[in-house]
């Protein structure tokens, strides 16, 4: 027992494979909220929901590959940094409950305006997956880091939603950010005893 | 047992080094899995395109249809089905385009100012009455401005209809042609066609216009384009006693409505997999030339910024022209990648000598854009020059 627990985990080799996972996964439910588009097709052809709500939804599905894969990316870095292990199942539930998020979108847009349900959905889903994370570490400050990454992907995607023709630009520079910080942590990224840690 | 296998492993390394052949065939597989984000650019690139194409043809019928001029023809009055063409027919349009633009969309329009002379045979408009009308079929709401009609030296103002012109002329008088000449400026999109409408007819058209291409029941007998300017000119005669139909005998010039910044885009596009390719190769020559291991997540992180710059490049090109776009997006790639590698190498002089690569890499893209017929002679040749570098490098490799 002594001896496993010294064997350094997160290694340089662990984490290119986190980040394989991380992708396949959000590649998964990408394309299994590609299918609720098409099922939203189908409600909106049967007169459940109106037209312009089935637009906005149909544009905040197009982002589920990103936030899916933006999340998860960063639940790998909080593991790295704070040093709480997150299992694989618990992150394929974290993913499921971000791509749950669309079909509580389409519901509740249903019966409601688009706004008002695309709040309480994405207040149902960050607090769901804050308490998950809080379970899963007994750490405040990854719980609340979780939170506010979550908090502002929703926000930004709100915005896109609602920039229409101008949206392709600020997600391209929001893309550019992105990348920008992802190298930086790559950067940040020292290595201690063949075990990566985030400073 | 721990130290023993701590002593096997590599001193400096913090893990077992990669073997170059490993990394350059996982290099391959993620260059491969990139492509799937350049398919995707290029998806939204395709849909935006044909999205634009509609919103822009909207946008050029609210400016004015494409335009058909049937010059004029005389009638005894207006409901007449006889009619006489005249024996000269000149015209001229002088067509200057122009973008609209409306929010990220862009329609070309023009504006087309067209002079018309000619002469009827005063004998035969003699043999249709005292008065004869002048019927000139243009719909009037895409005319601008709208000159006199000017008969043998006598001005006469036009009539307007929905469909047509009319001026009603007395063909009594000294002389055997009745001579006339008149002026008019219309807006139009898509196309501009005349039709041939006299015994003898010659038509000219010319102006500026990116893509103009000339059809028509002939072929023009001259043209030329050059530098945006078109010119073209059509000559026609018909022997006495033809026929005309309502819909032959049209001759003119297609303006394509500009959607080609997509396009662009879509061709820049083709060049992606060889900058990630080389952008990676120089890398790893870098890092066997430093001696520090470089992760492959480092190169997937590099190679997604080569795509992003598509994605900018795509979303600059709405809003600005394609160069200013190109310069942007590539100042921002090529920055971020220069400062990323200054960075990780903590030396300057190498992030700098990567950034100077990958800008000569979007230079010759760039120039291979625009030059069409040199492209493939470029390309080939920057293939040729980029594979002597790399023998280069590996020579000094191998005498290090």
């Amino acid at each position: 027992m002594e001896k496993l627990s010294n064997e350094p985990k997160y290694t340089m080799h662990w984490l290119g494979m986190q980040i394989l996972f991380v992708f396949g996964i959000s590649f998964v439910l990408a394309i299994i909220s590609g299918g609720l588009d098409e099922f939203a097709t189908n409600r909106q052809e049967s007169g459940f929901l109106p037209e312009n709500r089935y637009e906005y939804l149909s544009q905040t599905i197009i982002y589920s590959f990103a936030v899916i894969a933006i999340t998860l990316t960063s639940l790998v870095l909080i593991e790295v940094a704070f040093k709480k292990g997150i299992n694989y199942i618990q992150y394929g539930l974290i993913g499921c409950a971000l791509c749950l998020f669309n079909l509580l979108l389409l519901a509740m847009s249903e019966k409601m305006p688009f706004l008002t349900a695309y709040i309480v959905v994405s207040v149902m889903t960050i607090g769901l997956i804050n308490c998950f994370v809080m379970g899963i570490t007994h750490h405040k400050k990854a719980t609340a880091l979780s939170t506010l990454i979550l908090t502002t992907e929703y926000a930004l995607i709100l915005l896109l939603v609602h920039l229409g023709s101008l949206a392709l630009l600020i997600g391209s520079l929001l893309l550019f950010v992105l990348i920008a910080i992802a190298m930086y942590f790559t950067l940040k990224l020292k290595f201690e005893n063949k075990e990566i840690i985030l400073k | 047992m721990t130290q023993e296998k701590q002593i096997n492993q590599p001193a400096n390394g913090y893990r077992t080094r990669m073997s170059y052949g490993t990394k350059i065939i996982l290099m391959g597989v993620i260059s491969g899995v990139l492509m799937f984000g350049v398919l995707a650019v290029w998806i939204v690139s395709y849909s935006r395109e044909s999205n634009n194409r509609q919103v822009a043809e909207s946008i050029a019928n609210q400016w004015g249809h494409s335009i058909h001029l049937q010059g004029p023809i005389a009638k005894e009055h207006i409901d007449s089905a006889n009619r006489i063409h005249p024996m000269v027919f000149d015209c001229n349009a002088v067509v200057e385009t122009k973008l609209l633009h409306r929010n990220i969309y862009e329609a070309q329009v023009f504006t087309a100012n067209i002079k018309m002379t000619g002469c009827f045979n005063r004998n035969r408009l003699l043999e249709l009455g005292d008065t004869v009308v002048l019927e000139l079929k243009l719909p009037s709401d895409q005319i601008v401005k709208l000159g006199t009609l000017n008969i043998c030296g006598e001005e006469t103002q036009w009539q307007t209809s929905t469909e047509n012109l009319f001026a009603k002329i007395n063909p009594n008088g000294p002389g055997d042609n009745i001579e006339f000449s008149t002026e008019l400026e219309v807006r139009g999109s898509g196309s501009i066609f005349i039709k041939e409408i006299g015994d003898i007819s010659s038509i000219s058209i010319n102006g500026n216009a990116s893509n103009p291409s000339f059809t028509g029941s002939s072929l023009p007998i001259e043209r030329t384009t050059r530098d945006g300017r078109f010119s073209a000119s059509w000559e026609n005669s018909v022997p006495d006693g033809i026929t005309y139909t309502d819909d032959s005998g049209f001759v003119g010039t297609n303006f394509l409505v500009g959607v080609d910044r997509y396009q662009k885009v879509e061709r820049s596009m083709k060049y992606s997999f060889i900058i990630i390719i080389l952008t990676f190769i120089s890398v790893l020559f870098v890092e066997i030339m430093k001696r520090q291991t470089i992760p492959l997540l480092n190169y997937f992180l590099i190679g997604v910024a080569l795509i992003i710059f598509y994605s900018l490049l795509l979303s600059f090109v709405e809003l600005i022209p394609f160069g200013y776009a190109y310069l942007l997006a590539t100042t921002m790639t090529v920055s971020l990648i220069t400062v990323y590698m200054w960075k990780m190498l903590h030396s300057r002089k190498l992030g700098l000598s990567i950034g100077c690569l990958l800008s000569l890499m979007y230079v010759c893209c760039y120039i291979m854009l625009n030059m069409s017929t040199y492209a493939l002679l470029l390309g080939s040749l920057l293939l040729f020059f980029s594979l002597a570098a790399m023998m280069y490098a590996s020579i000094k490799i191998n005498s290090n």
